[in-house]
């Protein structure tokens, strides 16, 4: 009996002694919704040089929700007033902007450019001030300050229609009722679908195209100290053309954080000084079809663009470091290299994402 | 007999459980100026030229991190961290696990990846890799320290417009740092505190005058009149460093 007793403790402090080298385990998976009877769809990166799709579980992706997004984009029934829709501002064929100068909501002008929202689903934060983190999150903000979205008054239109009655069921199964939470998560669905990857510079990672003289060199001065174009322009390897991170490229003179005509990102984040003029870098895809350029859309051509950071930088007191060539003015490229430059530039258009019919308007 | 040979089985399985003796070391760098604390923008510092300065980011990626025993033996920590003295997120300090308990005579790591680790680009590694929080630039890879602000010179009074951009990268300029211990590790939670001397990266052994234009930048890009900045930098990186107290 007391030879058990001491077998039995060895075996149980040999046990411990291992349990205690074990490593944790990871997190249970999340359950899916049971109520979720839409067919599933699948976003898939379009190809190696891309980022991974990022974890959608909170929002599943269905065709029903899609096809309810996109209605819901064209259709100006969220707007209060029935006025303006999702794609007053972002017009597919624009590569979803509006060609405008400032865009203009249910109030009237704003003091901004519109963003594109291609390629959506990589670009994280959102807005030009980055005041939202996710899509849906992004969807509310627009609704609401864009549209002066009514939730009530939404859903109640919007019940009074049997397709969307149908389509809302569909996606979002049972009990069908509309909410919207739904409506978000619809548009967002939809605009996650907007990816550009058939450019001339992505046909040459695969081979299927080679770059002109002009356009290999002008993406020599792109990734190089002679353009200095790369560090906010690019994603480490991947092809979004966007750091996702906020930067002063000493587009505003101003004597202190005070003075800026728009504060960008210090409009988000009042108390930090530190944020004041910087903004969203945009990403370079589709420029042909996104004139004009810049949060203030200041500049009409690329021509001007490109004449702004060669000739024309204008410090203030956030200025990023990385506008190192400010104080001899800009980079003074010279005619061929900003002819170059653009040649580049123009080889990031994407005229089949442009003129995708599954991005139309599906009420004409 | 039976119960004999039961009880050396068991007691063989404890003692080839315990005798590692594998413990937590948490290596905190600590970015200091002039020996205070590194205050960041927008506070500012005064270099030794007297030059104001606001510091708005430095991160370095760190790589084959290892104790290194009196018999030149080594426990590696990891393959790669990364710290970011700016970001929160990245509060500079890595806790690593399973590090044998003993005492070793140095601590040893690289700044920067070495050339296998540099040729796996981000597409390539997996998302939690440190490697994911650097900048990767394609002609360049891996950014392995990003130092930038801005400096109001000394004699001057045009304000800060002397942006500065200190990026180092590419293979040749990987550095290997040892600092000499004997730094000792014992059974339970261990801080390793390293300091890193930001001040020593412009007036170490290969000085820097950052009011000349090729020296208040570089990308490390190997033809240009700046280069030799990036390799001063890299150059003066093991003085920078020391054990913490």
């Amino acid at each position: 009996m007391n030879i058990r007793i001491v077998a039995s403790f060895l075996l149980l402090g040999a046990m411990l002694s291992f349990s205690q080298c074990k490593p944790e385990g990871p997190d249970e998976p999340t359950e899916t919704d049971a109520d979720y009877i839409g067919t599933p769809y699948t976003l898939t990166k379009p190809g190696a040089k891309w980022r991974n799709i990022p974890d959608m579980s909170a929002n599943p992706m269905t065709v029903e929700g899609i096809r309810l997004g996109r209605m819901l984009f064209f259709d100006p029934v969220l707007s209060n007033d029935s006025s303006i829709s999702c794609s007053t501002c972002h017009e597919p064929q624009h590569a979803f902007t509006d060609n405008k100068v400032l865009s203009t909501n249910i109030f009237g002008p704003t003091k901004r450019n519109t963003p594109s929202i291609q390629n959506s689903v990589w670009m994280k934060p959102l807005f030009w001030d980055g005041r939202q983190n996710t899509i849906e999150e992004t969807c509310t903000d627009a609704l609401l300050h864009e549209q002066n979205f009514n939730a009530s008054m939404a859903i109640t239109k919007l019940s009074k229609r049997p397709e969307y009655v149908a389509l809302f069921k569909k996606a979002f199964g049972r009990p069908g009722d509309i909410t919207d939470v739904k409506i978000e998560k619809a548009l967002s669905q939809f605009i996650r679908t907007a990816l550009s990857s058939k450019s001339k510079f992505d046909l040459s990672q695969y081979g299927q195209y080679t770059l002109t003289a002009s356009e290999a060199n002008g993406f020599a001065i792109f990734s190089s100290e002679r353009g200095d174009c790369f560090h906010c322009h690019t994603d480490g390897p991947y092809l979004t053309f966007t750091d996702n991170k906020f930067h002063n490229n000493a587009l505003q003179e101003a004597s202190s954080v005070y003075n800026f005509k728009d504060k960008g990102m210090g409009e988000a984040t009042p108390l930090d000084t530190n944020v004041y003029g910087k903004f969203k870098t945009p990403t370079l895809r589709n420029l042909a079809y996104t004139a004009p350029y810049f949060h203030d859309g200041r500049y009409a051509t690329l021509e001007q663009l490109v004449n702004f950071y060669s000739d024309s930088l204008r410090l203030s007191p956030t200025v990023d470091p990385l506008m190192k060539k400010l104080n001899i003015g800009g980079l003074h490229l010279n005619t061929q290299e900003k002819a170059d430059l653009i040649a580049f530039l123009n080889t990031l258009n994407d005229e089949s994402f442009v003129s995708d019919t599954s991005f139309t308007n599906p009420f004409k | 007999m039976k119960f004999i040979n039961i009880c050396v089985v068991v007691m063989l399985l404890m003692v080839s459980s315990c005798a590692k003796k594998d413990t937590t070391v948490n290596l905190k760098f600590d970015a200091t100026y002039r020996n205070a604390t590194l205050a960041f923008s927008p506070n500012t510092v005064t270099d030794d030229s007297a030059n104001v300065v606001k510091y708005e980011e430095l991160n370095f990626l760190l790589s084959n991190i290892e104790l290194v025993r009196e018999d030149n033996s080594v426990a590696k920590l990891a393959d790669v961290s990364y710290v970011d003295f700016v970001n929160t997120e990245n509060s500079g300090a890595s806790l690593f696990s399973d590090v044998p308990v003993g005492t070793y005579k140095a601590l040893r790591f690289s700044i920067g990846l070495d050339s296998a680790q540099n040729e796996q680009d981000p597409s390539e590694i997996g998302d939690s890799d440190p490697r994911q929080k650097a900048q990767y630039w394609g002609w360049m890879k891996y950014v392995f320290m990003r130092i930038e602000g801005k400096a109001q010179l000394a004699n001057t009074s045009g304000g800060f417009n002397q942006l500065l951009v200190f990026h180092t990268g590419t293979d040749v300029l990987y550095r290997t740092i040892t600092l000499n211990g004997p730094i000792v590790i014992n059974e339970g939670d261990n801080t390793l505190q390293v300091n890193f001397e930001l001040n020593k990266i412009f007036f170490g052994a290969k000085p820097l005058d950052i009011k000349l234009n090729d020296e208040s930048f570089t990308h490390s890009e190997s033809t240009s009149a700046s280069y030799h900045t990036a390799v001063n930098i890299s150059d003066n990186l093991q003085q920078a460093f020391s054990i913490g107290q």
